[in-house]
């Protein structure tokens, strides 16, 4: 039953989404659709942290804040608040009408997809970590016609919605690497995110890195217009 | 890069000293009108305030803050660089002087017992054990001082940027703690111990940062549309 309703609510997600990622930003003067004004921070994003040291995890940290931007979007062009971003599950980073996900970002230049259910080693008898909370996975990784992996020859770039017991399910063992005892290897990111096409829970989205590669997001020469009231 | 103890310190000292002029200066890039101390100052009060009691906000605050940092830097137009000139890159720098490189560490606001760490990573025994500092390190400290307090380093640390020759580096901190993150911990008493020496010796350059400044305000590329986003130099 519980499984049928965490489908169910990555079903509603993906369809809320699938509808307001083509509605205009309710923020800014752009007139533009949320979708479009994602994919363009997110290229300039994927850019500026693309080949440094670290730029993998500050890519992915900039990425979800990104995308949280664009949840309270939709909230605030709406009289109810769908998205909310204080949870109790450990691994949740917000919920969906009070379920959780947790965001998980592969950026453009990835090459071994492996993620991480949370970024910490913990001695024995510590906190043992396991999944809380269905999984949104952005990934930027484009298809590589060589690659060793057949998802990965034709893979597209867009947003994998995954119910917490597809993970469960699917992720039956972590691996440990120098900074996580919760790695989910490759193999598994693609038995997941293959679930998710097959089962319609996959939006789409196109990146155009090479239009944006001149620019670079900066809060330091934007001046003022940056500088926003809070608004929830 | 080979240099002796004396040529660490000189580089530190012009470091300190180009910090010193530049932060008082007017920026160059977007409005002029201001000091780079001042939007520096302000654009870090609300980068605080965004992170303040949200989850990983140590994490994702300090990233920020660091790029707020190096966005000044290259705003001096001074010689610092994200890149090494070539055959010059050390594992631990975040960006350089003149080619000199300099690790960086944030220490926020609200931060109680402030630890640092050399990398973010736990190496099983027999493999890379990041143990020995290569750089010399600048730690930005926004944490205010408090004049209560057991460890006298901590009561005497005061805001701003604090550079710590290598060198010195090593001498003070000889051995690291660990947590579920890291092996190579360097100790809040061990940070306390750099802040001092920097200040004692002419390294630190200091700034008043008060965090009200940035209450109730955002910032978010998001929000600001188109603008955000800006033709790189």
């Amino acid at each position: 039953m519980q499984t049928i309703d965490e489908i169910k609510i990555c079903r509603n997600l993906k369809a809320c989404l699938d509808i307001e990622l083509d509605q205009n930003c309710a923020f800014g003067l752009a007139n533009e659709t949320r979708k479009d004004r994602f994919a363009r921070l997110a290229a300039i994003l994927q850019n500026m942290n693309a080949g440094k040291s670290g730029g993998g995890l500050s890519g992915g940290l900039a990425s979800e804040k990104l995308w949280v931007e664009l949840l309270k979007d939709i909230n605030a062009a709406n009289k109810t608040k769908r998205f909310t971003f204080e949870t109790k599950e450990a691994d949740a980073d917000y919920a969906y009408t009070g379920h959780a996900f947790s965001h998980k970002t592969i950026g453009c230049r990835n090459k071994n997809a492996d993620l991480a259910l949370a970024w910490s080693k913990n001695r024995r008898g510590g906190i043992v970590r396991t999944f809380e909370s269905s999984m949104v996975l952005v990934s930027f990784r484009p298809a590589n016609p060589r690659s060793k992996t057949k998802f990965w020859r034709t893979a597209k770039t867009g947003v994998y919605i995954i119910p917490l017991p597809k993970l469960k399910q699917t992720v039956r063992k972590f691996k440990p690497n120098n900074k996580t005892s919760t790695l989910i290897k490759a193999a598994y990111v693609v038995k997941l995110m293959s679930f998710a096409k097959e089962e319609g829970l996959f939006i789409p989205l196109e990146i155009d890195q090479d239009r944006w590669m001149k620019f670079e997001l900066s809060y330091w020469k934007a001046g003022d217009s940056c500088v926003v009231r809070q608004y929830d | 890069m080979t240099l002796s103890p004396q040529e660490h310190r000189a580089h530190c000292k012009a470091i300190a000293k180009v910090l010193y002029e530049g932060l008082e200066q007017p920026c160059k890039l977007g409005d002029s009108s201001e000091s780079r101390k001042q939007r520096l100052l302000f654009l870090a009060a609300v980068l605080h305030n965004m992170s303040a009691g949200t989850k990983g906000a140590g994490l994702s605050g300090g990233v920020a803050q660091e790029n707020l940092w190096r966005e000044m830097l290259a705003d001096m137009k001074v010689g610092f660089t994200d890149s090494a000139p070539e055959g010059t890159e050390t594992a631990e720098a975040d960006y350089y002087y003149q080619g000199y490189p300099l690790s960086h560490k944030t220490i926020g606001y609200k931060a109680k017992k402030p630890a640092l760490a050399l990398a973010w990573s736990k190496n099983p025994p027999g493999g890379l054990q990041r143990k020995e500092f290569t750089t010399s390190m600048l730690i930005l400290n926004f944490k205010p001082q408090k004049l209560k307090g057991n460890d006298a380093n901590w009561r005497e640390a005061k805001q701003g940027a604090h550079i710590i020759p290598l060198p010195d580096l090593k001498e003070i901190v000889k051995e690291f703690g660990r947590n579920n993150k890291t092996d190579s911990l360097i100790t809040s008493e061990h940070v306390g111990r750099l802040i001092a020496f920097s200040q004692i010796n002419g390294y630190s350059v200091y700034f008043n940062f008060d965090n009200t400044v940035g209450e109730g305000l955002i910032l978010s590329y998001w929000r600001g549309g188109t603008k955000g986003a800006v033709k790189k130099d």
